[in-house]
Order: C-alpha cells, then sequence, then structure tokens
C-alpha cells in the first residue's frame, strides 16, 4: 500500500504533470482526467494536495468518474483554507458556468478537506452534488461551501453514504445549506449554515444532524426524515435544542462577524459555546482546534478557545447570579473566585473565574 | 481564440478484463477526443500539461463563450414526481469529441477547423454494442 501524493496550483508553470508543487497540474479537473485508475488493484491511495501560490482560482468543473475505490484505497482532496474565513489567497474552485462545480458521479470513496467551493453562475444548480455514489462513502471535512449569487444548493447529496463535518455553508438568501435525497444517508455534525432558503432539508429517516448553527435562514431546519440533536437555530428545532435568541441584526454576539464570512464563536457568551453534545463530535474543528475546550462542544464548525488566564465551567447555581461575584468555589482541590457571570444557557450558568 | 485540453488516451478500463458491472460503471468514462477543458487564447501558452494524457489545440476565431459548452457531459434526465429532484444519469462524460487532434505531443496546434462528433443517447448505445 502507498501513499501517493499529487499536486494542484492554477498559478504552477511547470510541466504539469502533478508530481510536484513545481509541475502541479493547473486544475483538479485535469488531475482528475489524467490519473484515474484502480487504486485497489493498485493498493494505492491517493492524496492530491491544492493549492493557489498566487491567488488564482480553479475555474473548471470537476466529476468524478472513471474510479474504482474502496473505503481502504481511496481519493483525500485536500486544500490549504486553514482560517475557516473565505480567502482569495487560497485554493478555491469558483466556477462560473455549468451547474455544479464537483459531480461525484458513480460510486468513489473519496474525501473533500480544507477546500473552498462556490459557484457563481448557473440556474438552480450545486456547488458539490454527489448526483450517483450509491455504495460508496463520502466525507466533506473543514470546507468553505458558497453560493454568492444565489444559484445554487451548497451540498446536494442523492444516494449512498455521506458524512459533513466542521464545514461553513453559506448561501445569499435562496436554496439550500444541505440538500438530502431521499435515499441518500447524510450526517452533518458541527456545521455552520447561513442564509440559504432551507439550511437542512432531511429526507433520509437515517440521516442525522448534530451540533450545527443553522441560522439565518427561511427555514433553518426543514426535516421530513431524519434526527436533529443538540442544534442552535433561530427556530429551535430538533431535541436538545438551543434557540438563538439575537436577532440577524445582532449577532455579533453568537459569532464573531457573521456578514462577513466569520463565523467563530464571539466569546464564552455566545449561545453557542460549550453547549452541544461530545457524542459524535469531530475531534477537532474548521481550523483544527481540538474539542472539546471546555466539558462539551461547542455548536457549529468553530470551537472556541478561553483566553489564557481565563476558566470557564458550566454549573447549575440557582435562579440569580449576581450574588455569586466574588464567592469561591472549589476545582479540583483549588479554591477559585468568581470574576463575573455570563448568561444562562439551557438553564446552566456560565461562571467565568 | 479558444484552447481545448483534449483527451488523448484509452482510459484504464480498456486495457483490463472489466465484469459486466464494470463494463456498465465504465461505459461513460473519458473517450479519446474527449474535451477536458476550454480556456483562453494562451492559456496554456504559460503553463505546463500532461503530455501523455492530453493535446492543446487552438482553434483561431472562436471565442471561449461560444466554446465552453464543448465540456458538457452527455446527460439523460428523467422528470421525477412532484417533491423530488429529477434523476440525472450522465451517459458519457463529455457529449463533444474533437477527431483531428494529430499533432506532436510537445506542440499545441492551431487549426483552422475542428472536427466534431456530437454524441447522442442513440450513439452510445451503439458503443455499448460493440462492446
Amino acid at each position: 500500500m502507498a501513499e501517493v501524493l499529487w499536486y494542484v496550483d492554477p498559478d504552477a508553470t511547470g510541466a504539469g504533470d502533478g508530481t510536484s508543487w513545481t509541475d502541479a497540474y493547473t486544475s483538479l479537473s485535469s488531475f482528475e482526467a489524467a490519473e484515474q485508475t484502480d487504486l485497489v488493484t493498485a493498493t494505492d491511495n491517493y492524496v492530491v494536495n491544492c493549492r493557489s501560490s498566487s491567488g488564482t482560482a480553479d475555474t473548471a468543473i470537476v466529476l468524478i468518474k472513471g474510479w474504482t475505490t474502496d473505503p481502504t484505497y481511496d481519493l483525500k482532496i485536500i486544500g490549504d483554507q486553514d482560517t475557516g474565513i473565505w480567502s482569495t489567497s487560497k485554493y478555491r474552485l469558483s466556477c462560473a458556468s455549468g451547474y455544479r462545480c464537483i459531480d461525484v458521479d458513480e460510486a468513489t470513496d473519496i474525501s473533500f478537506i480544507k477546500l473552498q467551493v462556490e459557484v457563481t453562475g448557473g440556474d438552480h444548480s450545486d456547488s458539490i452534488i454527489l448526483s450517483d455514489q450509491s455504495g460508496s462513502n463520502v466525507y466533506i471535512d473543514k470546507c468553505i461551501i458558497r453560493d454568492p449569487d444565489d444559484d445554487a444548493h451548497c451540498i446536494s447529496i442523492f444516494n449512498g453514504f455521506c458524512e459533513i463535518t466542521n464545514c461553513v455553508l453559506i448561501g445569499s438568501g435562496a436554496f439550500r445549506g444541505v440538500n438530502n435525497g431521499t435515499s441518500a444517508i447524510v450526517n452533518i455534525y458541527n456545521c455552520t449554515i447561513y442564509n440559504t432558503a432551507r439550511g437542512i432539508y432531511m429526507r433520509n429517516a437515517s440521516s442525522t444532524s448534530e451540533n450545527c448553527a443553522v441560522f439565518n435562514n427561511t427555514d433553518d431546519f426543514n426535516i421530513l426524515a431524519g434526527t436533529v440533536n443538540y442544534c442552535a437555530s433561530d427556530d429551535g428545532d430538533g431535541t436538545n435544542a438551543v434557540t438563538i435568541t439575537q436577532s440577524a441584526s445582532d449577532y455579533a454576539a453568537l459569532v464573531t462577524d457573521a456578514a462577513n464570512g466569520d463565523f467563530s464563536v464571539t466569546d464564552a457568551s455566545s449561545e453557542l459555546y460549550n453547549a452541544g453534545t461530545n457524542t459524535g463530535a469531530p475531534s477537532d474543528d474548521i481550523i483544527g482546534t481540538s474539542r472539546p475546550q471546555a466539558t462539551t462542544s461547542d455548536i457549529g464548525a468553530f470551537e472556541f478557545i478561553v483566553s489564557a488566564g481565563g476558566e470557564v465551567i458550566q454549573i447549575n447555581i440557582g435562579d440569580s447570579f449576581k450574588d455569586y461575584v466574588g464567592m469561591q468555589i472549589n476545582i479540583g482541590d483549588v479554591w477559585k473566585t468568581v470574576a463575573s457571570v455570563k448568561q444562562n444557557i439551557g438553564d446552566a450558568w456560565k461562571i467565568v473565574f | 481564440m479558444a484552447e481545448f485540453l483534449i483527451y488523448n488516451k484509452d482510459h484504464w478500463s480498456k486495457s483490463v478484463k472489466l465484469t459486466e458491472e464494470q463494463v456498465e460503471k465504465f461505459k461513460g468514462c473519458y473517450k479519446n477526443g474527449d474535451v477536458v477543458e476550454v480556456r483562453e487564447d494562451g492559456y496554456w501558452d504559460k503553463r505546463g500539461f500532461n503530455k501523455e494524457a492530453f493535446r492543446v489545440v487552438k482553434k483561431v476565431g472562436l471565442e471561449v463563450a461560444d466554446a465552453i459548452h464543448y465540456i458538457e457531459p452527455l446527460e439523460k434526465i428523467t422528470v421525477s414526481e412532484v417533491g423530488e429532484e429529477d434523476k440525472v444519469e450522465t451517459l458519457e462524460r463529455r457529449k463533444y469529441q474533437i477527431t483531428n487532434v494529430v499533432t506532436a505531443e510537445s506542440k499545441i496546434a492551431s487549426v483552422e477547423d475542428l472536427t466534431i462528433i456530437t454524441k447522442t443517447e442513440l450513439s452510445v448505445s451503439s458503443i455499448e454494442a460493440e462492446r
């Protein structure tokens, strides 16, 4: 078994055979066309590293079709986004024509990691569509997927199995964040979905959405079948729900800068902080911060790091908090003084020492 | 002037013995002559391309906007019931084949005319029968 590394850089000027950054393919599409093979017989894993060394976008539509893979010998496409915020200096698939940016059109075991993907043209299209991948597994992790022109669903899955983790999906008021067809099992963990018509449209009883922050959508969750658990939304959907109380004009208390695509948790007062469940949560967040930082995972793609010198715990302590400032609490044989009390979230007072 | 990146080899599945299921799976894969990408004039002058897999040809007097449709797949769309997505089946990765790509591997050919085959569902059935 060998891990074979490939390289894609739209700004590369070398031989274009994908064997190094210098000689990188200039599009993911040309890599996919040239290197299709039977990974199972070869007992290989292909790892495709993507960057844009001078900021040029990859504009070629990628159709995944013509491979033989299995869960052991698979294909990984890895971008270089590392902030969780859309960046024009990082690798991005930005397709201005056609009706999809990435299409997995037959059974292919494949992962998309740290990519930025958008469709900027077309009509009723998809940034990523898994149109016919029954019998295989697709993983989408730490990606930013957006629809800046009101033209596309962010991710559509029509059959097979797909797990989506730590992703930020941004719409423009229309279409869907995750569009789950009746024949597809889709598990969505710790994603943030913002400003679509339907944040998560789920139609399979085995599909799950957990620890997701879904807000400022016309309908946050449109669930015909499936499970929503420990998610935060304007609508308070699902079981163990967190209802976001901030209005569209005041999301600053929830995330750092929603309007400009920064969905990191604002601070320990955010309703997303320490409000999810550790069951099923990925071990790290969209920028690699380990989970959980406190007792339980934060909701959404980002895990908040408490600044040095501070420590935050959750404790049920009563109905009034003002009296508890200055109080001593023993934690692990260390007495700590309560410095301030944050807001009440799910009957758990957040206290800062 | 538009530049075409053209698939210029046989798909790997043609060199191995396939099961019936695999024949079905790979029947829509890239064929020699399929248009992989369409780029603006000069794009491939500044960049390399895998010469074992592709050829590049330039078409004089053709704008990218008028040529971008050559990367379309051949699809069969089945309209579904209300509330369900239409079923889109990709019959061929590319609907169009350029067949006059006889050029040395290291050169980018500029041609006055392209010989283009437009695949149809009927022609795909013929290809299947040949297998």
